[in-house]
């Protein structure tokens, strides 16, 4: 007998305490981990279609700022089919300026991440915003402003 | 030690649910990391095909309007259905061209502009008297050349050519300083209705030289001060004057300096150098087209003013 003076039930406790101990450790850890990780790249994520909206953004800026008519052309616009979702979150983008600086700011709903990406142009941009997808970059002749819209 | 359960085949159902829990887990993280395989691969990209070539296709346009102006300008009988004619053919074929790259382009002719074409194109002193307005009430200049054919050293003082505005006090100054101990030396002086001063010098080694004033070479090397001061501020022909209000141009000290010039404005001049021999109020002085440029995804409509020469507004 090598179990002599321990209690089968003590035993049982024992074991199954440590193992609910480590265990549960690891999931927490391995969920805390996944949670950190999905994190960073919606983070990433947001800043790669970011650049990329602003990349359309100031090339319709390019368009408009070759044509030296005050009105600027008829029409300019580019259009890119981005993401719906990231690491299956939807997100929104809006198009703001603050006194003379542009730029995008790009917030996934589900997860607390927000990104803003600066946008350098000389034409005067719209407050308007996008969801995820096909967004429209163009210039709005009438108002003589940048523009983003869904497609 | 005793079996914790006497039943052997269920041990270890903790480690069990711990370990779907996990795996789970980490199939949610190899859902994460594709993800970000999928923003590399976004970030990777490049532009939205076709968005940049829009600009190169004007650009494109630009120039071979700029050659069909010339050379309209270059034909005697100057039949004003050779433009319309041409812009069409230029459409045609870069439509053809385009549209194999998957882009629809089109260039429809609007419009052209008359001009005067003044000019000295026989080698002569620049101008009988030490003052030579060549024209007033000028609101559009390109293609301004100037080219001395006598070596500038033997004149007195320096050339000056002058853009002064009409009805205010801006001016631009360009001034061709002979040096007989080391380079010529030519200087850009601009003073606009802000009070605002900029200035630039180019120096260059020829004494006959030839200078594209609003094309900004001196003998076909780069003059900077004929584009932009150290700061990045215009300099270029008549800048800060031309756009927003009339001027007029002339020479000094012209009497000095022997050579040819050419410049082109617009119709509507008055008092145009009436001694020049080889003026021409028959030119054209620009050509305006619609331009459109369609891709799947950019579209570019727009009117472009082509005037070979010009300096920007």
């Amino acid at each position: 007998m090598t179990g002599r003076g321990v209690s089968i039930a003590l035993s049982y406790v024992l074991v199954t305490s440590i193992t609910v101990i480590l265990v549960g450790g690891l999931i927490i850890a391995g969920g805390s981990f996944v949670e950190d990780q999905r994190d960073n790249v919606v983070e990433q994520e947001l800043q790669v279609i970011g650049n990329q909206l602003a990349g359309n953004v100031e090339q319709v800026d390019r368009m408009v700022t070759a044509d030296p008519t005050t009105t600027g052309p008829g029409a300019a616009a580019v259009n890119e089919t981005l993401p719906e979702r990231v690491s299956g979150a939807s997100y929104t983008i809006k198009m703001t300026t603050d006194g003379g600086d542009s730029q995008l700011e790009l917030t996934a709903t589900q997860v607390d991440v927000s990104v803003e990406v600066a946008l350098t142009v000389d034409t005067a941009v719209e407050n308007s915003s996008a969801t995820g997808g096909r967004v429209d970059a163009y210039y709005d002749q009438a108002e003589q402003e940048l523009v983003i819209a869904d497609g | 030690m005793a079996d914790l359960n006497p039943r052997g085949d269920e041990r270890g159902q903790l480690v069990l649910v711990g370990a779907v829990v996990l795996a789970v887990t980490f199939i949610g993280l190899a859902i994460v990391v594709n993800s970000a395989i999928f923003s590399e691969n976004l970030a990777t990209r490049g532009d939205v095909p076709g968005s940049g070539e829009a600009l190169d296709y004007r650009y494109e346009v630009e120039q071979g309007i700029g050659e069909i102006v010339e050379t309209v300008n270059a034909n005697e009988s100057r039949d004003p259905t050779l433009i319309e004619n041409s812009v069409e053919n230029i459409s045609a074929q870069g439509g053809l061209q385009q549209a194999r790259s998957g882009r629809v382009v089109s260039i429809s002719y609007v419009d052209d502009e008359d001009g005067n074409r003044l000019a000295q194109d026989t080698p002569d002193v620049l101008s009988a008297n030490n003052t030579k307005t060549l024209a007033t009430s000028v609101s559009k200049t390109r293609n301004v050349q100037l080219n001395f054919t006598r070596n500038i050293t033997d004149g007195t003082g320096s050339f000056e050519l002058i853009a002064q505005e009409s009805s205010g006090s801006s001016f631009w100054n360009m001034t061709v300083d002979p040096s007989t101990s080391g380079d010529n030396t030519l200087r850009v002086e601009l003073n606009n209705t802000a009070g605002v001063t900029r200035s630039g010098t180019c120096e260059f080694g020829s004494d006959t030289p030839s200078v594209d004033v609003t094309g900004a070479t001196i003998d076909g090397e780069r003059c900077q001060a004929l584009v932009r001061n150290g700061t990045g501020e215009p300099l270029w022909f008549a800048a800060d004057i031309q756009g927003s209000s009339d001027y007029e141009i002339r020479f000094e000290n012209g009497d000095e300096f022997n050579g040819t010039y050419s410049m082109t404005m617009n119709e509507g001049i008055s008092d145009f150098d009436p001694n020049a021999l080889d003026n021409d109020d028959n030119v054209v002085y620009s050509v305006t087209v619609d331009l459109s440029y369609s891709t799947s995804a950019v579209r570019y409509e727009t009117e472009i003013e082509v005037a070979p020469g010009e300096v920007p507004p």
